[in-house]
């Protein structure tokens, strides 16, 4: 069995500074992988090199055994990968079931279709109500996307990514800025609508982090230093020294 | 073609080439810095030109070349301040509609007050002999003096550019446009400053221009599509594209006028000597075509050409 | 500002509006349309009325096919008079050759031809130009139209000479009963036209394509990372946008029977423009409002004022700054207002704002009409009457009025705006503790 995402001495240089200096990761299928690393370690940047929002420098990225370094953002969602953004990134102007409508019309066949009007479609209508449900955005459905709440932004933005139909996730801190009980629901749903999916996160909370991942990827100042389990990784020195150590006071 | 021809062409080109670079320098910078595309642009071009007839008519022509610009800056700085600035908050869309509605009443109150017949903007006194006699046809001293003005300013811009602080900041905000906010400069403040300074080009580029060509209403709307072609091949946000795509349409429309080579005499060389009229009647409009007719649809043509083969532009760092 | 009256409009807790930017016109708009055409030719009977009916029809499918870039895919082009033009010089080509041939097509079917031609062309010139969107679509159109503007001139068999191309609508014999001599026939033909772009439109904008050009205004990357091509959205839309221009620019040529150069010139993109804008871009018939007042505008205004263009420039900055959403809005902010049954507690400070703007509209028309007094037609002398007043270009009291009055009427509505807020901020706050 293939892994989900095999990356081969990644690099991603901006003018003369390397910020991804030779990444080389595993994600094997069905796994909720977490990414973590302080502050401009090039977490949100190898995001973008996956999902093909920013052309690496050299290097190799497999999806599905399949090579997508190069390829465009849609061509990439097109071999099974999705992601969410850390800054919500969702259509504003447009109601929430506009919004998911959008999201699966390409799994279900409609592409760029005007043979009938949407409304018409079971399929779409179907998909996108069970998604409002999962998402428990169905009150909100006729609602813009730019009045709701910023956790409801948020499960929208995490619902874009889900409706899809994608086997690969990358979420990019899809608990940034929520309180307490915003994270704990949010956590719930991910584990939710995630469910055998592969995963790919990064967060800052370590809570989060500890209770969702399966393996954990420690990436500092563009190199992975460490990959394991969450017990492997609170036990890895290097990682202590280099990360977990501050981070946990933080958390604290 | 003749030797002759061929230099004051090639003086002709560079002359008309470096004022749409005074031009488009001047709108590179505010895009680069505002993300601003500014319509009204060849409008401050005209008023420019309006501003330094009417005031060489008062103060003569060398003091106008000085307070004309200073006003264009001023209307330039007055329009960011009061207009451009409120509908920020619309978007890029609304910045560009409300340029563009500026532009259209600038087109009008020109109109208003100065009426809809040409002007008649005379070369000054002082500059109105012949420079140098080349092949023995003289070269008029206005024109040089255009083109030291203009190779001036372009002198003062690079240097101030490569050599000043504030040049730091504006060239920072060309490769990194969203870093200046964050170096703790009063970013209104320097947007009105770049929108006043990019309309005082603007309007030196008309004051000098308006002898030369005609001071007329429909001066901005015959140059301003140019400008954007000129902004487009060269890459959107590059200084020095705009300056290869300036003097390369500066060329190719000066060396199209001097040509007087027509499709048909092309095929005269090979003995045809008459339309194909089997062809159809398209056939026989491009047989009588002369290169004079096609020098207006090249950089149009060019704007095509690199779209197709290198959308961001000879020089485009924004792809 | 005036936006806040708009929006504040909706303050008090009606029942939730349909948001969807498009759908929010309902039905009344549909009942107007077609009432207003079946009855307009009743009322407007002479040749020259209808003509000008026609006119505005025609600008109305223009101004429609229009607001697909605009308001819907969020797309500035400046050059959507080329395939109008383009669609009235293949429109006048076609009834000339079948003329030519002795071919009796229905007159009526010649838009769908002009319609597909500018639909292929658009297929072209939307792959060019919708590689990106924002201010490269705007630059790349402009660009584009003047290519083929400036082109023209090289293809006189194509496009005519500085008269531009005739042909006799006639000549293609009768058909459905008309022999399309007079200008009701025609305006049979745009009318028909009319609701059938209309509706084709509308049902454009609920396909999943419609769908995705909304996506693509937005928010044209997200698009990308859910497996859409933006650029293929933008294309179609051009396409499909020029293809109505097309049908616009046919019926044009009907109309009138010729086709000049200057149909496909910037002047007619920027007129298409600010039609839809005006008229308002975030309503489905906001732009055929727009094409119809602005249409009469430029038929009437320009007979009494010679500043009429500088009053279409005026209007359409004050539309941009203040009230984006256009005349549609403000008509639907208006019958917001009465329906939410809070119109008589705003009486007096909205009857405040409208005196206030009045006075500074005023003060506007009067340094206008002595600005070109004084500039552009100073040959017919200094004394001037404007709004009934006998004013005079030389005596600097003229002058002062109309500064006092901009600057008071601006200053009031300033004023008068805030207590307008003021109030209808007061008026809110009762009902949101009635729902909590």
């Amino acid at each position: 069995m293939t892994n989900a995402i095999e990356i081969e001495d990644l690099r991603k240089s901006f003018g003369p500074v390397e910020i991804i200096r030779g990444v080389n990761l595993e994600l094997r299928r069905g796994e909720r992988h977490a990414l973590i690393g302080p502050n401009g370690a090039g977490k949100s940047t190898l995001f973008h090199l996956i999902s093909g929002r920013l052309p690496a420098t050299s290097g190799k990225i497999r999806l599905n055994g399949h090579e997508i370094q190069g390829k465009s953002p849609a061509e990439i969602a097109h071999a099974g990968l999705s992601r969410s953004f850390q800054i919500t990134n969702i259509f504003p102007e447009m109601t929430v079931l506009e919004n998911l409508r959008c999201a699966v019309l390409w799994k279900l066949g409609h592409r760029y279709s005007v043979l009938r009007p949407i409304r018409r479609l079971r399929d779409v209508n179907a998909e996108c109500e069970r998604l409002l449900v999962e998402l428990g955005l169905q009150d909100r459905r006729a609602e813009r996307a730019d009045t709701l709440t910023y956790p409801e932004q948020r499960a929208l933005e995490l619902g874009l990514a889900v409706a899809s139909g994608a086997g690969t996730l990358l979420l990019d801190e899809p608990m940034a800025g929520m309180s307490h009980t915003e994270t704990a629901a949010a956590l719930d749903l991910i584990k939710r609508v995630t469910e055998g999916k592969t995963l790919l996160m990064v967060e800052h909370d370590m809570g989060v982090i500890f209770e969702v991942a399966d393996r954990i990827s420690v990436l500092v100042y563009g190199e992975i230093i460490a990959t394991g389990t969450p017990e492997e990784i609170r036990a890895n020195p290097a990682v202590q020294e280099a990360y977990l150590g501050t981070a946990t006071e933080e958390a604290a | 073609m003749g030797i002759d021809v061929l230099s004051f062409s090639i003086l002709n080109g560079i002359l008309y080439g470096m004022l749409l670079f005074l031009l488009a320098s001047g709108l590179t910078l505010i895009f680069s810095m505002m993300g601003v595309l500014n319509f009204a642009h060849a409008s401050f071009f005209m008023v420019g030109a309006y501003f330094g007839y009417a005031l060489s008519g008062r103060i003569g022509f060398f003091p106008a070349l000085i307070v004309a610009p200073v006003l264009v800056g001023g209307i330039g700085a007055l329009v960011e301040r009061y207009g451009l600035r409120r509908v920020h908050k619309f978007g890029h869309i609304g910045e560009l509609l409300f340029t563009f509605g500026v532009a259209f009443v600038i087109e009008e109150a020109i109109q208003m007050v100065w009426g809809r017949s040409p002007q008649n903007f005379e070369v000054p006194a002082a500059l109105d002999f012949t420079a140098f006699t080349l092949f023995g046809t003289g070269y008029p001293a206005f024109r040089v003096f255009m083109l030291v003005v203009s190779l001036l300013i372009f002198g003062g811009l690079a240097l101030l550019l490569t050599r000043t602080r504030v040049g730091l900041v504006v060239k920072a905000s060309l490769t990194h446009p969203e870093m200046v906010s964050m170096l703790g400069h009063n970013v209104p403040l320097v947007f009105m400053a770049v929108f006043g300074v990019g309309s005082a080009l603007a309007g030196i580029a008309g004051v000098i221009a308006g002898p030369l060509l005609v001071t007329q209403p429909s001066m901005a709307a015959a140059i301003g599509p140019i400008l954007f072609v000129i902004v487009v091949v060269g890459g959107l946000g590059s200084l020095s594209g705009a300056f290869i795509a300036s003097l390369l349409v500066g060329f190719i429309q000066t060396f199209a006028v001097a040509i007087n080579t027509s499709v048909a005499d092309v095929f005269g060389l090979f003995g045809i000597d008459t339309a194909p009229t089997f062809l159809g009647p398209l056939f026989t409009d491009i047989w009588s075509v002369n290169v004079a007719q096609i020098g207006p649809v090249v950089p149009y043509l060019l704007l095509v050409l690199i779209l197709l083969f290198k959308p961001s532009g000879l020089i485009g760092k924004r792809a | 500002m005036a936006n806040t009256v708009l929006e504040n409009a909706t303050a008090a807790p009606v029942a939730p509006e349909e948001p969807h930017v498009l759908r929010s016109g309902e039905t009344l708009p549909w009942i107007v349309v077609l009432v207003a055409l079946v009855a307009l030719p009743l009322v407007f009977t002479g040749g020259s009325q209808i003509s000008t009916l026609n006119y505005l029809g025609v600008m109305a499918i223009f101004a429609l096919s229009y607001n697909l870039l605009l308001g819907q895919t969020g797309l500035l082009s400046l050059g959507h008079a080329t395939f109008f033009g383009l669609g009235g010089f293949a429109a006048t080509h076609a009834v000339l050759g079948f003329a030519e041939a002795g071919v009796n097509f229905p007159l009526p079917l010649i838009p769908l031809i002009g319609g597909v031609v500018a639909f292929v062309l658009g297929i072209f010139g939307g792959w060019l130009a919708s590689g990106r969107g924002g201010m490269p679509f705007a630059m790349i159109t402009l660009g584009l139209s003047e290519l083929v503007y400036s082109a023209s001139n090289l293809f006189p068999s194509l496009y005519g000479s500085e008269e531009g191309v005739s042909m006799d609508r006639m000549d293609l014999g009768s058909s459905f009963g008309m022999d399309y001599g007079a200008n009701s026939h025609i305006y049979v033909i745009v009318a028909d036209c009319l609701v059938i772009s209309a509706v084709v439109l509308k049902y454009f904008t609920t396909t999943p394509l419609g769908l995705l050009t909304n996506a693509v205004r937005d928010n044209a990357e997200r698009v990308e990372f859910l497996g859409f091509s933006a650029r293929r959205v933008r294309m179609w839309a051009f396409a499909v946008a020029a293809g109505f221009a097309g049908v616009a620019g046919s019926l044009a040529a009907l109309n009138v029977e010729i086709m000049t150069v200057n149909e496909l010139g910037a002047a007619t993109s920027t007129l298409v423009l600010l039609m839809t804008y005006i008229g308002g871009t975030r309503t489905f018939f906001g732009p055929v409002l727009g094409a119809v007042v602005i249409g009469l505008m430029r038929i009437w205004l320009s007979d009494i004022t010679p500043a009429w263009m500088m009053y279409f420039g005026l209007l359409f900055i004050f539309v941009v700054m203040a009230v984006p959403g256009g005349l549609a809005e403000m008509l639907q902010g208006g019958r917001r207002l009465i329906t939410s049954g809070l119109l008589r507690a705003q009486l007096r400070p909205l009857a405040g704002v409208a005196l206030a703007g009045a006075v500074g509209f005023a003060g506007t028309v009067i340094l206008v009409e002595l600005g070109y007094r004084a500039g552009l037609d100073a040959s017919l002398g200094p004394a001037i009457r404007i709004l009934g007043l006998p004013l005079d270009t030389t005596r600097p009291l003229s002058w002062g009025l109309g500064l006092v009055l901009v600057a008071g009427g601006g200053w009031a509505l300033r004023q008068q705006l805030d207590a307008l807020a003021t109030r209808r901020h007061a008026l809110a706050q009762p009902h949101r503790e009635a729902v909590q």
